[in-house]
């Protein structure tokens, strides 16, 4: 279910703006600001990944290594023009 | 989150409830059609038609356009060469399908490979082989798709159902009263298609023919009545469908192989009930 909610997420992102969503998945990040979430579907054949920001400074990143469940809402942001769509993160577990 | 809980909660996501509708009228279908084709041996004319299919969906990736529009309309030409090419006899029923079957599997793969403009080839592939997620990504063209072909394959049935009977029992009868068995043979064909390719959604490519087969085979094994065979096949289909699609998401198992699980489980049921039947007869 968690794949599906996140591939439905990414292709009608209006009826999910602005909802709470609880997802596991492993944590990476290109070195810098852009921080994603990522993990496979039943068949592990699949992978989605969808972007994280932390905007609260007492919470950190977890480890790029771990396995984590991310707790945060639905949000969207405009940079030049284009539409991004992220999770803003209350907490990670 | 008790069980029922969990599913009062997954059918709040408008996807599932798409799921759910998409699934019933294909398993609805499924379970009709897989009738007619096993009476008449037709029963790998889905494995055939799905290979094909997955052929279709692989170039629509790499053109870049909506797999729908190349899949239907391929398949539904490929069913109508097929059913011919059979009826005359040149090339038998089990070597044209192997020939298709293979065939355009392998052509498809190998085309996704060297043209594939996505990363994740094998994600594109296996979604489409197994059906492992496809159920839960539908588009609005998707559901509205089905919804419309859905209503046209019942129809059909419905409103031929004597002639589709005669033509499936006793063809060369049905022939010589005058019936014109062509037509309906190729309304069948595309019927086929049609259905073949709103299937790979639900189970995927390799496991079409299960839902096709298992429900008829669960029903004849129950019941010597065409009616009572059609009802049974069509309500096993269209309950286990939505067993597989709720145990899939409450358990996080593929769907498609989930479904076929299902209707294998059910058709030892119905075999083990038989020999029941059998026994106490005899007794």
């Amino acid at each position: 279910m968690q794949y599906s909610t996140i591939i439905n997420m990414q292709n009608t992102p209006s009826k999910y703006i602005n909802k709470t969503f609880k997802i596991r998945g492993r944590v990476g990040s290109n070195g810098s600001a852009y921080h994603y979430m990522s993990g496979t579907d039943a068949t592990n054949c699949c992978n989605w990944s969808i972007e994280i920001r932390v905007v609260d400074s007492s919470i950190s990143y977890p480890s790029t290594t771990n396995n984590v469940i991310a707790l945060g809402t639905y949000k969207s942001s405009k940079v030049n023009g284009r539409t991004s769509y992220y999770i803003q993160v209350s907490d990670f577990m | 989150m008790n069980i029922f809980e969990k599913i009062g909660y997954y059918l709040g996501f408008d996807f599932v409830i798409n799921a759910l509708i998409v699934g019933v009228l294909i398993s609805l279908c499924c379970g009709i059609l897989g009738v007619f084709l096993v009476l008449k041996r037709y029963s790998m004319i889905g494995d055939g038609l799905s290979h094909v299919a997955f052929g279709a969906t692989s170039i629509a990736m790499i053109v870049g356009i909506a797999d729908m529009y190349l899949m239907l309309p391929i398949t539904i030409v490929v069913a109508i060469l097929l059913i011919r090419m059979t009826n005359r006899g040149k090339v038998k029923n089990d070597s044209a399908i192997a020939m298709l079957s293979v065939g355009a599997l392998a052509i498809g793969y190998l085309l996704v490979n060297i043209f594939s403009s996505s990363a994740n080839i094998s994600s594109d592939v296996c979604s489409t082989l197994f059906g492992s997620t496809s159920i839960l990504t539908l588009s609005s063209l998707d559901v509205w798709l089905s919804i419309v072909l859905t209503i046209f394959v019942l129809a059909y049935f419905i409103l031929f159902h004597n002639k589709i009977f005669a033509v499936t029992f006793d063809e060369s009868f049905a022939k010589a009263s005058g019936t014109k068995t062509s037509i309906y043979n190729n309304i069948m064909a595309v019927i086929v298609g049609i259905i073949i390719v709103l299937a790979m959604k639900l189970v995927g490519s390799l496991l079409i023919s299960a839902l096709i087969v298992f429900p008829a085979l669960s029903a004849i094994r129950l019941f010597k009545s065409y009616k009572l065979v059609i009802i049974f096949a069509s309500i096993v289909s269209v309950v286990n469908s939505i067993l597989g699609i709720f145990i899939s998401m409450l358990w996080g198992t593929p769907v498609g192989a989930t479904i076929v699980a299902i209707d294998i489980f059910v058709y030892v049921i119905c075999w083990c009930i038989e020999i029941i039947k059998q026994e106490i007869k005899k007794a």
